[in-house]
């Protein structure tokens, strides 16, 4: 059966981050399997996306132009090196799309960063 | 040549024209769409052609970067370096979406050459950031993050396995 959520969705997952005060926040997290792999048994593997300001070697700055719509936030970035797996039932809600080309960028640099 | 100038960075600064024709050609091409028979051909044909050859001149010159940026490896390059070539960065994605919101102007090699230059810049990039922020230690804010993806993963493995 082919999977609900696509590589490049952006998403929101059910179980919201737990922060040390106490409160939560969601953190969108964008799939980075193939659609093959999304596929088998409805599992996908993410990146996480985050408001931080800090730049280093695993940031990936992002932006409204790389995505099918204005994102929500100014100043995000893929923590490249933040890789989560998750079934098709732990997602809460799709937010967004990222456009093909930058995410061949996304994919390229979590191969030269994560896995060389 | 030394990686403070922030010249040497930006790939664009040789080609600034390319700026201006991006942005008034877009807009053009919709207004000629209108315009029949040959004079719609022969202007068409021209101010694409010379899109083109702007847009290969640019991939030139941004394969030429990353060639030197390769050899200078083993130096260390300034944040400011990185600084500047994320406005250049910034400068181009302003311009790939002026040609996507034209379609590339229907033409492959239009798509092609832009895409290209979108890859080697990001390839740049790459290589600067790693470069600049080798000795970085990691933001304490991933913690968090760490800690909820292991657990978001482990629960999934778990229901995988089960």
């Amino acid at each position: 059966m082919p999977a609900k959520f696509h590589q490049g969705d952006l998403i929101f997952l059910k179980d919201p981050i737990p922060l040390p005060d106490g409160k939560t926040l969601d953190h969108p997290v964008l799939i980075i399997s193939s659609n093959i792999a999304n596929a088998y048994e409805n599992s996908y593997t993410g990146v996480m996306m985050t408001s931080s300001t800090k730049t280093d070697k695993f940031s990936f700055q992002v932006d409204d132009l790389m995505f099918e719509s204005p994102l929500d936030k100014r100043g995000c970035q893929l923590r490249l090196y933040i890789i989560v797996g998750f079934k098709e039932s732990d997602i809460r809600v799709f937010k967004n799309r990222m456009k093909p080309p930058f995410l061949q960028a996304v994919l390229k640099q979590i191969r030269d960063a994560v896995f060389s | 040549m030394t990686h403070s100038m922030p010249i040497f960075i930006d790939s664009f600064y040789s080609n600034r024209l390319l700026s201006i024709k991006l942005n008034f050609f877009t807009r053009l091409v919709s207004f000629i769409q209108g315009i029949k028979g040959k004079l719609k051909f022969s202007l068409l044909s021209n101010i694409l052609s010379s899109i083109n050859k702007d847009l290969g001149k640019t991939l030139i010159m941004i394969e030429g970067l990353n060639t030197h940026i390769t050899k200078q490896a083993n130096e260390k390059i300034p944040e400011e370096v990185y600084i500047q070539f994320m406005k250049v960065m910034k400068k181009y994605r302003s311009h790939y979406h002026l040609m996507e919101k034209v379609d590339f102007f229907d033409l492959d090699i239009t798509k092609e050459l832009a895409n290209s230059i979108l890859m080697e810049l990001y390839q740049i990039e790459f290589k600067l950031k790693s470069n600049v922020f080798q000795d970085k230690a990691s933001d304490s804010s991933d913690r968090i993050l760490i800690d909820y993806a292991s657990k978001v993963s482990y629960n999934t493995a778990l229901q995988i396995t089960k």
